[in-house]
């Protein structure tokens, strides 16, 4: 069982023992957190999670926190018994991610638009600090429609943090509908709804943009790694598909908040192969 | 097009959506009857009928729809297929 | 009561073209719907609260009545200068809509406490010219929505999302200001709720009852402005006066009704029920989250029991 399959099968399994979860935004994201932390492109410390040479990871669309905390729980941040008390009254794990509960959350997010802005002040004192760790900032492409990202994308290039990389979740869909529907530019001019030039809008703010396929670890890695200039915060388009790996979610919007009917149920198991022992495993109260 | 014929086609709809070939809706069903209707799943059931029947229900008649009956009046009144 | 929400506001959209619903990526399936019956009044402004309330003010500058709707938090916080300033201040006919008020989104509070709006009374009640309003259940939401259509002035209006409990029957009659009455087996103990939580609060109120207490519980559809000689007969030969609120202590129903009470010199000592300086805790239901706050029936009729029984009266 790869890594990607293993890591949304333990997703849905923790959404299901809730009963409630944003799949869709999880499953688009699951490459880029196994890069990250599985493949060990970020330095960091599981058993010592304050490790101070560590790199720091945000996740400013917080409602994916399901891919951070299977992520997490994998490299041994926590128990992967806690992935079970998810959304529940005596477990830590809620449908946003909280920095003061949850060991290896960097900072609680939930209200979009937020985690740039704490990433540019890790950056920033990191600086100051003389430490060469790095900030890693997951944004969603719907995100990018709240005014303060750009306010931090502007702050990011003015202090110039080379230590600073965000990645775009660029699936392409956020609550509603797809994105280019709701806020493509000449939405109007031509119904189909212009091209959001998210890489053209980073880089005429002063940002390096590079782009990649986002559900290929390996390409992923090479770009984050590859040649960069000095001086120049880094900003990777990573290209995803939202609810990828279930043929149900992928590319629909509805899907956004939704847990599958009994009927949907049968085809996410298939295609995830979950057991029916999986299924009432993670639904046991210990 | 009669009720019968109407009623023949709802119910193929619905056991399509509800994938349960045991379904048979009549004018007093409710969503309380069937497991797994809920909000989302209306919505789902209403597009299906609209592509079966080529027709369109406006949002205030889905939003008041309170028994498949309420739905087959107005089938039988704007179903173009 | 979302859907109590848009199906009355369905019906003023369609008998007024001059109704607009302004969305921030905020709408269910029912708003697309919406949008194929009314694409000249339904505008989804993408994730940009802030922009939507400023195009509001805009919107209504020119004779439009702009439905501004979205989850509570994101309007009472982050939109919240944009209010002061945009709408309150140039006094534009806007209309705010605050969906999954206080710690609940329906029948799940899993989001925990970025989406919780318990500090909102606190941030709104101080804002000049605004009518500040909160629904119980999805009729009175059905008649708040009609008022604040038919009432020209800035408004915010919040509400639950959906699994409320219906407390009141077709002879439910609002008026601005003042407080409705809920129940009522005498008048030692006067209980003013806000709120999707007057269910909890009126459950609690009728184990009271059951247990011999007389009491009287309000529900309080109005924050601003509150009528308060209606308040003061509301309390009239009370010994206890308490609030209930999923909010905290500070600012909110408790604040507004210690105001009144101290200025009219009564000597009605009061307790508030809410959040004690704290950001709500836990996840799970809506109930399980009450319970972990102290905000379900149980929660709220022990704090009252043991604070007429700790002997503090007039």
């Amino acid at each position: 069982m790869d890594i990607s399959k293993e890591l949304r099968k333990q997703i849905f399994l923790t959404a299901y023992s809730g009963g409630v979860g944003h799949l869709a935004s999880a499953f688009s994201a699951v490459e880029i957190l196994q890069m990250l932390y599985i493949d060990r492109v970020m330095k960091f410390n599981a058993e010592n999670p304050d490790w101070d040479e560590r790199d720091y990871f945000i996740l400013s669309k917080g409602h994916g926190s399901l891919v951070l905390y299977a992520t997490l729980a994998q490299v041994g941040f926590f128990p992967k018994a806690e992935l079970y008390k998810f959304c529940q009254p005596d477990g830590i794990l809620g449908g946003e991610p909280n920095t003061l509960e949850v060991p290896g959350v960097e900072a609680s997010t939930g209200s979009l638009g937020h985690g740039l802005g704490i990433g540019i002040g890790i950056a920033l004192a990191l600086k100051s600090y003389c430490r060469s760790n790095f900030v890693y900032v997951l944004v969603g492409d719907g995100e990018c429609q709240e005014g303060s990202i750009w306010e931090a994308v502007m702050s990011g290039a003015a202090f110039g943090l080379d230590n600073l990389t965000v990645i775009i979740d660029h699936n392409r869909i956020q609550k509603m509908d797809f994105v280019e529907k709701t806020m493509g530019a000449a939405r109007h001019v031509r119904f189909g709804g212009g091209q959001i030039a998210l890489g053209e809008q980073f880089r005429s703010f002063g940002w390096q943009v590079k782009s990649c396929d986002g559900h290929d670890t390996t390409a992923l890695r090479e770009t984050l790694t590859g040649e960069w200039q000095p001086d120049k915060p880094r900003c990777v388009i990573a290209e995803t598909v939202k609810g990828k790996g279930l043929s149900l979610m992928e590319n629909n919007p509805a899907w956004h908040w939704r847990m599958p009917s009994k009927k949907e149920l049968k085809t996410f198991c298939a295609e995830l192969n979950i057991t029916q022992e999986e299924l009432d495993e993670c639904k046991r109260r210990i | 097009m009669t009720r019968e014929q109407a009623y023949e086609r709802v119910n193929k709809v619905f056991r399509d959506i509800f994938d349960d070939e045991s379904i048979i809706v009549i004018d007093t069903t409710t969503a309380d009857n069937i497991e797994d209707w809920d909000s989302l799943e209306h919505i789902n059931l209403i597009v299906a009928l609209e592509e079966e029947f080529g027709m369109k229900f406006t949002m205030g008649e889905v939003i008041g729809m309170y028994n498949v009956g309420e739905a087959v009046d107005i089938i039988t009144a704007r179903a173009t297929r | 009561m979302q859907k109590a929400y848009i199906k009355t506001l369905y019906d003023i959209m369609s008998a007024d073209k001059r109704v607009c619903s302004l969305l921030s990526d905020s709408g269910t399936d029912y708003d697309l719907l919406m949008a194929r019956d009314f694409p000249a009044q339904c505008f989804n402004f993408g994730i940009a609260e802030q922009n939507k309330v400023a195009v509001a003010s805009g919107m209504a500058k020119m004779g439009k009545i702009p439905f501004v709707y979205t989850t509570d938090v994101f309007l009472a916080y982050r939109a919240y200068e944009f209010i002061r300033d945009d709408v309150c201040f140039q006094r534009r006919n806007v209309k705010v809509m605050g969906m999954g008020m206080g710690m609940g989104m329906g029948s799940w509070s899993t989001l925990g406490p970025s989406h919780h709006s318990t500090e909102a009374l606190a941030a709104l009640r101080a804002l000049p010219s605004l009518t500040l309003l909160c629904a119980a259940t999805p009729l009175e939401l059905t008649r708040l929505v009609r008022f604040v259509y038919e009432t020209n002035g800035p408004v915010y209006l919040r509400f639950g999302m959906s699994a409320e409990e219906e407390l009141f029957g077709e002879d439910y009659k609002f008026e601005l200001g003042k407080p409705i009455m809920l129940l009522n087996s005498g008048t030692d103990v006067t209980i003013f709720v806000t709120g999707t939580v007057a269910a909890p609060a009126y459950h609690a109120a009728k184990k009271l009852r059951d247990n011999g207490i007389a009491i009287r519980l309000y529900n309080m559809p109005t924050l601003k402005p509150i009528d308060d000689a209606a308040i003061l007969d509301a309390l009239s030969s009370s010994k206890y006066a308490f609030t209930v609120e999923e909010h905290s202590l500070q600012g909110g129903l408790g604040g507004a009704i210690a105001e009144i009470l101290a200025e009219a010199g009564e000597e009605v000592p009061l307790k508030r029920l809410g959040l004690d300086n704290c950001f709500a805790k836990g996840y799970g239901t809506t109930a399980d989250v009450r319970k972990l706050n102290g905000l379900d029936t149980d929660g709220i009729y022990n704090q009252i029991v043991n604070h007429i029984n700790g002997g503090k009266t007039k």
